[in-house]
């Protein structure tokens, strides 16, 4: 081999080396999640996804009761429905999973979370998708068996949320305090906002005060309360008097 | 002076005694990557450092007190996972033959396999009888292990199980039916319960002594449904005190008194005035009391450092001191202590909550309080 050759060969395989070697120092996989996300619901998605599930097994027995309750998320940061989530799909119950088909003991109350994109998984049974995208299958049957499972490639990210998913907290209420007949504190998170608005049971209440956790409201009835922050509005929380 | 020398005899003996009737309570496993020996070696002999002769941990399919919780290579090569398949590890039996243990509580739960390898028994479904079967069955051979092989053994153990109200709200949860969460625990408790009395008929002659403990957590604060949710509440309705604990048997009823130590349950405000928790704890065990004519444990009684420990109105130690107050003029038959003499709060630690700690400091108040307990 000439000398040319052998440093054009050289060259070659120290850049192969270099390409295939480890990452630099430092380098961090970007999360799934957008950046400025509070601690809080960093949490709640690294559990969501399963990166720091109770089980970290591939697929998890989970309730068809309260999948069927859950609801679709608003924002990145719509920390009331995510919790909602993460109580329905953190589970230590799980099934197996090889890859090819999932063996489960079953009853008719359960769904299968696999932890994959709903978008790759073909099986026999229905599958259907939850609010973050991943696949859940429900059983043919009761008892034990073997679901067969096929995966295709799938482009699709997980979580599965539209492109510039709202990255804004959505309001969220703690409690409602009576301080009057008419007038309520309401405490919680996610207040903070441009456009706020307020609702009592007997229509739209007039926002006294503002803070980024406490409001508040003169209202008709002593009832229950629900604040909208920027269109994103919480659940109704009823009123201690 | 004659009546005085056997008096200081007796003194130092009952000192140089481990206490059986106080202890703690080790639930962690290592956390991933921990490098650590298992707790089940450690644990005892800090316990003994304190005068303490009761130790409480987990024995089920969960985790292995070897690797972190639901591990996928845990009990590596343990066939079925039963809990005498686990007793029968080294980790287990070190702490059973511990001669200053003269008190067990085992958290015991026998294991099915829903093909995702071994796991606690599914109550969180109709039809459960086969279930039952097997929760018999592996409590009935748990009860006749212990009382034949270390049947020579002067100790009492415990088999209980943990916060009744926290697995029905896990059943009402996965099911939407609170009816189906208070039938099972009570078919659920009663085979336990059956099983143990089963295994003690078998072994009259055994000198070990074992009891069922069935353990609530919840006594003002009861289970809501709120819409599709199921939720803990002073306007609840469903607990396992009301609504389990008089259709079961067992030989003693254990709190985990977190409702009492924790916060007021009308408010759940933390940063409430120390002295206040001896005397919702006192309150507390007096409604248990009441429920029941069977004697009365405290389980668990934890006040976590994380928690507590900045506030305004004092930390752990204040508040300890007010529950120690407590249990002193109650008398339950046996104290477990959680998250009061364990390992730092932070989670960059090695362990975690629930980890006896050789590096931690035993609160005085706590010490002398195991010592003198009697």
């Amino acid at each position: 081999m000439n000398p040319a050759r052998w440093a054009m060969s050289a060259l070659l395989f120290g850049a192969a080396l270099w390409l295939s070697g480890r990452p630099a120092p430092g380098y961090q996989p970007r999360p799934p999640w957008p950046p400025g996300l509070t601690a809080e619901a960093v949490s709640l998605w690294q559990r969501a996804l399963g990166l720091t599930a109770r089980n970290p097994a591939p697929a998890i027995l989970v309730s068809r009761y309260q999948f069927e309750h859950l609801r679709a998320l608003r924002s990145w940061q719509d920390l009331e429905r995510l919790r909602e989530y993460v109580e329905w799909a953190d589970r230590a119950e799980s099934v197996g999973f090889n890859g090819l088909e999932i063996d489960a003991d079953t009853a008719p109350g359960d769904l299968i979370l696999l932890r994959l994109p709903r978008t790759s998984v073909l099986a026999g049974g229905r599958v259907m998708a939850d609010p973050a995208g991943f696949a859940v299958l429900a059983a043919p049957r009761s008892g034990r068996q073997r679901i067969p499972v096929t995966q295709v490639v799938s482009q699709v990210p997980l979580p599965t949320l539209p492109p510039g998913f709202p990255i804004r907290p959505a309001p969220v209420i703690r409690a409602v305090v009576a301080r009057s007949a008419d007038i309520v504190e309401v405490y919680g998170e996610g207040f903070a906002g441009s456009r706020l608005r307020a609702f009592s049971g007997g229509g739209q209440a007039r926002v006294l005060y503002a803070g980024p956790n406490q409001i508040n409201l003169q209202v008709e009835n002593l009832d229950r309360v629900a604040i909208e922050v920027d269109g994103l509005r919480s659940d109704w929380c009823e009123v201690s008097r | 002076m004659r009546f005085l020398l056997p008096l200081a005899v007796w003194a130092a003996f009952m000192h140089a005694e481990p206490n059986p009737r106080v202890g703690f309570y080790q639930w962690e496993s290592p956390i991933c990557g921990a490098l650590l020996p298992s707790p089940l070696f450690t644990a005892p002999e800090l316990i003994e450092r304190t005068g303490a002769g009761l130790f409480r941990f987990y024995v089920g399919a969960r985790y292995d007190y070897v690797h972190p919780v639901l591990w996928p290579r845990r009990f590596a090569g343990v066939a079925h996972c039963t809990p005498v398949d686990i007793l029968r590890l080294a980790q287990y039996r070190y702490v059973i033959e511990h001669p200053a243990l003269k008190t067990i509580v085992l958290t015991v739960y026998p294991s099915r396999d829903y093909g995702g390898g071994c796991d606690d028994i599914n109550l969180a479904r109709g039809g459960i009888g086969e279930a039952l079967e097997d929760e018999y069955r592996q409590m009935l051979g748990l009860s006749e292990y212990l009382l034949s092989v270390y049947g020579r053994l002067e100790k009492t153990v415990i088999l209980s199980n943990t916060e009744a109200d926290n697995r029905m709200l896990e059943i009402m949860r996965h099911t939407g039916s609170s009816r189906l969460a208070i039938d099972n625990m009570i078919a659920w408790q009663n085979a336990r319960f059956r099983a143990v009395e089963q295994g003690r008929q078998r072994h009259p002659k055994s000198r070990l002594k074992l009891l069922n403990a069935f353990e609530i957590a919840l006594v003002n604060l009861a289970i809501e449904q709120r819409g599709r949710r199921f939720v803990k509440s002073p306007r609840g309705r469903w607990n396992a005190l009301r609504n389990v604990v008089p259709q079961v048997g067992y030989d003693l009823l254990s709190y985990s008194a977190y409702e009492s130590t924790n916060a007021p349950y009308q408010t759940g405000i933390l940063d409430t005035p120390p002295e206040q928790t001896g005397e919702r704890l006192a309150r507390d065990l007096a409604i248990i009391k009441r429920a029941t004519s069977k004697p009365v444990m405290i389980g668990e009684l934890g006040i976590p450092r994380d928690v507590f420990d900045h506030l305004s109105t004092g930390g752990v130690e204040p508040r300890l001191r007010s529950a120690l107050a407590a249990i002193r003029s109650f008398r339950p038959a046996y104290v477990v202590f959680w998250q009061v003499y364990d390992a730092p709060a932070g989670r960059l630690e090695p362990a975690e909550f629930g980890w006896l700690d050789p590096k931690r400091q035993i609160y005085k108040s706590l010490l002398e309080f195991v010592r003198s307990f009697r």
